[in-house]
């Protein structure tokens, strides 16, 4: 039996309307405000003010160094993580309590996480007291209000995305292709570089993108944890949202923000499809 | 010297053991196959022999060198997987090359080495592709030039056919001897098919629960079967019973008599049914007086199941039925004392 017309319409049309109503509407009526004065006259304003001025510069410079270092940190941890759910925990019991360990916080606020960072990184927190304790520091080390701890807050929070992205492409790479690469001499470091790392990699783009793009439109984490000493570009457009209600600067740094990640997400699958060659 | 020994070999997977003291020599060149129902240990033996697995005990020697700890990668042999494992994210010829290129060799040279054995299995016009723009078949091939593009002494073959379809199968079964007496290597070929062991092989170990249970020629297994699962496995089989007669001479008993030595094996291919009554067994002919209860024509050939003094028995006969066998008729079937295999382990 063939599907009638009016059931193909609604089965290509729901969803579309769905992706519509939630995801593109929205991004459009940000744009459009970006682009309008509060009159409705169309103006490009909001952008020179943000492109043609030093300080938006450095923030996004610093936004985009917070999402790159930890999207970089979040993979050298994650990925060893990640192997070591899949291919060193041999009891199932302790693979499915380490998931869940690594999930439950998820289900916990970021503000409650971010605040448990304050805590921690404060001038009198666990870490200082430790690291005077066996005598590697003298004096606290300031983590509040620097990007050092901004970042350690960020990978905390991030760090889950990417081990379960990595870890479901290590559990997808076939054992027998791995065996195969060692049936033809291929030492279990060639084996793991030649062949399970290349297998791996639609894990780690897939996880590093979602880090990415979460790190830098990260709001909670670094206004927490910046004391107020530090800017990212997210913490701009709250400010605009929420305490100057200039939705047309604001929607500017908003889109600014997305563009910005948007390159550079694309420079990167670029350079590792070049390097794939 | 051998090219392989496998001495006394035996591997337990928790309380199923699958090994038990298995011992087999494979000689320089020779296709040996391991056959056997799944679940026999053969592709245990097989991964053995790899290296992907260790014995429990017992020791496998290459050309006088123990194998044991020696992991995979540092045994100077190749496998061809069953599910082929090509690399997905390598082109045909990377897949070939990879071998080579592990080796030390450069990689201008691998390729060369690659396009050599891609050449052997016609397939050097496809090594751009990649492993999933190919067929079944190509990917079998592909996987055979990866296998013995290092010219390794011994080749372990892991069920390489079953994934493909009857005709290019047989196909493929031909190739792979010429390829095999080409490269002058050792094949240890695993299978279930005994159609397919009978093929290729210069000898076939017959494998059953964990152990081996004949090696020797396709001819003399399927002649001289040593155990019942061996004439059951290896074609098909008439079983009866035989006890010495007052002569003492062998003779088919029929029903469960006290007088019974053994069991002997009879292929459906010698009885005949024969016009003749019944006669005293004079000679070396042996007649059995029945009835025909079904006749079978499968292709070419045409199985009669005739139950004769208390056995049920199947004779074949080439082309098709003719008049003079209906269900229902009386028979008689002819068979020559030779014929007559009586087993080692038959008072069973």
């Amino acid at each position: 039996m063939t599907p009638s017309r009016t059931a193909l319409l609604g089965l290509i049309g729901l969803p579309l309307a769905f992706f519509a109503a939630f995801f593109l509407i929205p991004l459009i009526v940000v744009f459009v405000a970006s682009v309008t004065t509060t009159e409705g006259a169309g103006t490009l304003a909001n952008y020179s003010r943000i492109l043609f001025d030093a300080y938006h510069w450095e923030v996004t410079l610093v936004t985009f160094r917070l999402g790159v270092l930890t999207t970089a940190i979040c993979l050298a941890i994650g990925y060893p993580l990640a192997w070591y759910l899949v291919r060193v925990v041999r009891w199932r019991a302790w693979r499915r309590i380490c998931v869940i360990l690594l999930v439950v916080p998820l289900f916990t606020s970021n503000i409650v996480r971010s605040f448990g960072w304050m805590v921690l990184l404060g001038r009198t927190g666990l870490v200082n007291d430790t690291l005077r304790d066996v005598g590697l520091i003298d004096r606290p080390i300031r983590f509040l209000g620097t990007e050092t701890g901004i970042l350690i807050g960020l990978v905390y929070i991030l760090l889950p995305f990417i081990v379960l992205t990595i870890g479901n492409a290590l559990a997808k790479v076939d054992r027998t292709v791995e065996q195969a690469s060692a049936d033809l001499g291929a030492s279990p470091a060639s084996t793991f570089w030649n062949v399970t790392f290349p297998l791996s990699i639609p894990g780690v783009v897939s996880g590093g993108i979602m880090v990415f793009a979460l790190s830098v439109s990260a709001y909670v984490t670094p206004a927490l944890l910046s004391g107020g000493r530090v800017t990212v570009l997210p913490m701009l457009v709250f400010q605009q949202y929420s305490s100057v209600f200039d939705f047309h600067y604001g929607g500017a740094l908003a889109i600014t923000l997305l563009v910005f990640t948007l390159v550079l997400i694309a420079a990167a699958s670029l350079v590792s499809r070049l390097g794939a060659r | 010297m051998s090219l392989l020994t496998i001495d006394g070999v035996s591997k337990s997977f928790g309380h199923h053991k699958a090994l038990h003291e298995v011992s087999l020599t494979i000689e320089p060149g020779e296709f040996v196959s391991l056959l056997g129902p799944s679940g026999c240990g053969k592709t245990t033996l097989l991964r053995l022999i790899a290296g992907f697995m260790e014995a429990d005990t017992g020791a496998i020697h290459m050309e006088g060198q123990d194998l044991t700890g020696l992991p995979p990668h540092r045994r100077p042999l190749n496998t061809v997987f069953q599910n082929y494992a090509l690399f997905p994210h390598l082109s045909v010829l990377d897949n070939v090359a990879y071998g080579p290129r592990r080796g030390g060799a450069s990689k201008q040279d691998a390729a060369d080495r690659a396009r050599e054995a891609l050449l052997l299995v016609g397939l050097a016009d496809l090594e751009d592709r990649y492993p999933r723009e190919m067929s079944g078949g190509q990917q079998q091939r592909v996987a055979l030039a990866r296998a013995v593009v290092n010219r390794p002494k011994l080749l372990l073959l892991d069920e390489p056919l079953s994934a493909l379809d009857l005709k290019l199968r047989k196909r493929m079964q031909i190739e792979l001897k010429q390829l095999q007496e080409k490269l002058g290597c050792a094949f240890v070929f695993v299978t279930h098919d005994q159609e397919e062991a009978m093929t290729m092989s210069d000898r076939i170990a017959v494998l059953h629960a964990g152990r081996i249970e004949q090696v020797g020629n396709g001819a003399e297994i399927y002649r001289r079967p040593r155990t019942r699962f061996v004439a059951e496995f290896i074609g098909d089989a008439n079983l009866v019973p035989v006890g010495l007669d007052d002569a003492g001479r062998t003779r088919i008993l029929s029903g469960g008599s006290r007088a019974m030595i053994g069991t002997a094996v009879l292929r459906p291919e010698h009885l005949v049914l024969t016009p003749l009554r019944a006669h005293p067994p004079v000679g070396d002919v042996l007649f059995l007086d029945g009835r025909v209860e079904n006749v079978t024509s499968v292709g070419g050939v045409t199985n009669i199941y005739v139950h004769a003094e208390g056995h049920d028995l199947v004779a074949r006969r080439l082309g098709l039925a003719g008049s003079d066998v209906a269900v229902g008729m009386p028979a008689t079937l002819e068979v020559r004392w030779n014929d007559l295999h009586v087993l080692a382990d038959g008072v069973a």
